[in-house]
């Protein structure tokens, strides 16, 4: 008997995520942009939005004077990537070999193996496996068939859960699927509609050989997975579940150097589980459970992966030596989230004269006396406002440098985090001590006038001292702001 | 050209020396930079141009191929978008912002934190408007950390705040001066040289003025 594959099908994933971020927008067309400004490109529409003949690739701003009632926001990667771990968490519950699609962020391979009998039927395991995903309020279909992409191609356009009775029915069906709903290459899609193939099975019914020579070999494969010749095994997801160790305080104590021989000793029987189980560290979570108070909790993240107790016990000091407790200690458990031992080859000739992985290390360090949004990598922004212009991101590693070559060099300004307000003479130029000697400007800078115009004049002062200011007169109330200075 | 050289490095010769030098006037092969392994202390004040002068820093030490790192209190007034026009590459520098809650040893700390990992070829830290902490074993650790990694460290300070300690290798104050419409030069005064090498600003002759700025 033919083993069979279970699929999870979640269309336009990104959609759905901002539809449960914003429950208020279902009744309103709505899309996903790739940024939160007006010229940003739309990613993502739904039906609404469609037929108002809204388009992908179309600016936000362009699509803003189609319908005054667009909603859009950005959904980013991270976003993405943990819903999919919320969905595999869930699947999980449902069967223990899942495998998240590499190629297809809303679809999920299932294995209904022996799962059947378990829950009286395939039917029900499937409308089991169906009410996971109502309960995180995601739109899909759940098809137990017997290959990988036929099934997805029965699954698209559904959102119920079916069980198909032989591989020719799954054949069948598949070969109605319209090739528009199969995420093809748009290259490979405009090629078959030329050919006035609109179907899986007009595609299916194309050699093998002359698509793979006609449309690439990515083609091909696509044909072969399609037509159930290409069988790529099963690769579940791996169990990462916490691992956790607690350690009894008797007597309760606040002292931070015996608790850090207490996480010390509770550490190392941390770490030989986890060598047990052949995984690393990659984060701990410190709980304090204190006399007559609420807990503490501190998290705390390794520069990769370790096993290696004497580096986090490091970051655990730095932690808790700033760390003001309420109460005396009375337990103390340490939750390691595990995660693969990432074996790499030692390099015997590095390329950089530094050491990338202690760079991370003494990021880690920083993290851990400071916090994680303490250490961060600057990234500018395509905006007027100079406050819009750049932000900080947390950061756990450091690139190697490229510099520009130019041999020029560039004044650098300080910019107060919050301008501030300067007083003006009856001649509406502003006051300060020591006086200005001379103003140069304006240069007018205006943005947000999507949401909340702003308009600045923008002038550079030199005081009598030598101090450059840069000053801003504001458009709105006339007032004079000093926004920074040339250092 | 080499024959001027010498006389224009007088200046700066031997330790505790003060002079004034003008970026424009030396040739090429005199403006060596920095050599690594020095506490650097560069005073900020009106009409100084010392941010100007550590991005060059952060900038030599980027070419060179080490990574950098530019640490300040939170809420600091760092501006990235003209680091970025002075050609530094964001990607390779990171920026520490430490809490108040970190108290006066803070900044130092942090500074520790990334001398020892040897990974950095110059480390700015901004230090104006925060005490340092009491005494001078904080200086004399790092000091020794950045001999050992040949890093830069480089301190930025307020003129009103006096020498971070007798430990800091140089300490200097850079001048802008402008030549021309939207073209400005840094003027370097030495106010002290322990290191003995002469040592000089990196970068170029010429600077760009901020967009708009005569």
């Amino acid at each position: 008997m033919r083993a069979r594959v279970a699929c999870v099908d979640i269309p336009a994933l990104p959609l759905q995520l901002l539809a449960r971020a914003h429950p208020s927008w279902r009744d309103a067309p709505f899309a996903v942009v790739e940024a939160d400004e007006p010229q940003a490109k739309i990613e993502w529409v739904d039906p609404r939005a469609a037929a108002l003949r809204i388009r992908v690739g179309m600016r936000y701003a362009s699509a803003l004077s189609i319908s005054r009632d667009l909603r859009a926001a950005p959904v980013s990667v991270a976003d993405i990537a943990a819903l999919r771990a919320q969905i595999l968490e869930s699947l999980q519950a449902r069967t223990p070999r899942v495998e998240p699609d590499a190629e297809r962020p809303g679809v999920f391979w299932l294995d209904p193996s022996g799962l059947g009998p378990l829950f009286g039927s395939l039917e029900k395991w499937s409308a089991h496996v169906h009410g996971a995903l109502t309960t995180l309020e995601l739109r899909g279909a759940v098809v137990v068939g017997f290959a990988r992409l036929p099934a997805w191609a029965v699954a698209r356009g559904r959102d119920d859960a079916l069980v198909l009775r032989s591989a020719a029915e799954e054949a069948e069906l598949a070969g109605r699927a319209r090739l528009v709903h199969l995420d093809l290459p748009p290259e490979l899609r405009s090629a078959l509609a030329a050919l006035d193939v609109h179907h899986l099975s007009g595609f299916l019914a194309l050699p093998r050989g002359e698509v793979g020579l006609r449309f690439g070999p990515e083609a091909s494969r696509l044909h072969a997975l399609f037509d159930d010749a290409l069988r790529p095994p099963m690769q579940p997801a791996g169990f990462e579940e916490p691992i956790a160790i607690e350690a009894e305080l008797d007597p309760p104590d606040d002292d931070a150097n015996r608790l850090l021989f207490c996480v010390k000793g509770a550490l190392h029987a941390l770490m030989a589980e986890l060598g047990a189980r052949s995984l690393a560290l990659r984060a701990l979570t410190l709980r304090f459970e204190l006399e007559r108070h609420p807990d503490h909790v501190e998290h705390l993240e390794p520069a990769r992966a370790t096993r290696d107790a004497g580096s986090v016990i490091e970051l655990v000091r730095l932690r808790i030596a700033d760390v003001r407790l309420g109460a005396r200690v009375e337990r103390v458990v340490l939750v390691a989230e595990p995660a693969r031992l990432d074996g790499r080859q030692l390099e015997l000739f590095r390329g950089r004269r530094r050491d990338p992985d202690a760079a991370a290390r003494s990021i880690a360090r920083l993290r851990a006396a400071f916090g994680d949004p303490s250490v961060t990598r600057a990234v500018v922004r395509d905006a007027w406002l100079p406050e819009h212009r750049f932000a900080y991101e947390p950061t756990t590693s450091v690139d190697a440098p490229d510099p520009s070559p130019g041999d020029g060099g560039a004044l650098v300004r300080r910019v107060l985090p919050r301008p501030e307000a300067v007083p003006h003479g009856r001649d509406g130029r502003p006051r300060t001590q020591p006086p200005l000697v001379e103003l140069t400007g304006p240069y007018r800078v205006q943005g947000g006038w999507w949401m909340q115009e702003t308009l600045r004049d923008y002038w550079f002062g030199e005081r009598a001292d030598g101090a450059l200011l840069w000053l801003y007169q504001d458009g709105s109330t006339g007032g004079w702001f000093l926004h920074g200075h040339v250092d | 050209m080499a024959v001027r050289a010498l006389p224009l490095r007088v200046p700066f010769a031997g330790p505790l020396s003060g002079g004034l030098v003008r970026a424009l006037d030396l040739p090429d092969r005199a403006r060596k930079g920095l050599p690594p392994g020095l506490l650097v202390e560069l005073s900020r004040g009106p009409g100084a141009a010392a941010t100007t002068a550590a991005v060059q820093i952060v900038l030599a030490s980027q070419r060179a191929g080490d990574p950098a790192a530019w640490i300040q209190p939170e809420g600091g007034t760092l501006y990235p978008p003209d680091l970025a026009a002075a050609g530094v590459d964001l990607d390779g520098l990171i920026v520490v912002h430490v809490p108040p809650r970190a108290g006066r040893a803070g900044l130092p700390k942090a500074a520790e934190l990334l001398l020892r990992s040897g990974a950095f070829g110059a480390i700015v830290v901004d230090v104006e408007g925060q005490a340092p902490p009491r005494g001078g074993a904080w200086l004399g650790r790092l000091g020794s950390l950045a001999r050992e990694h040949a890093c830069r460290c480089v301190f930025l300070t307020a003129p009103s705040e006096g020498s971070l300690g007798p430990l800091i290798s140089l300490r200097l104050r850079a001048a802008r001066r402008r030549v021309r419409p939207g073209r400005f030069v840094l003027e370097t005064e030495v106010l002290k040289d322990k290191s003995g090498a002469h040592p000089t600003l990196p970068g170029p002759a010429l600077h760009l003025g901020p967009a708009g700025l005569p």
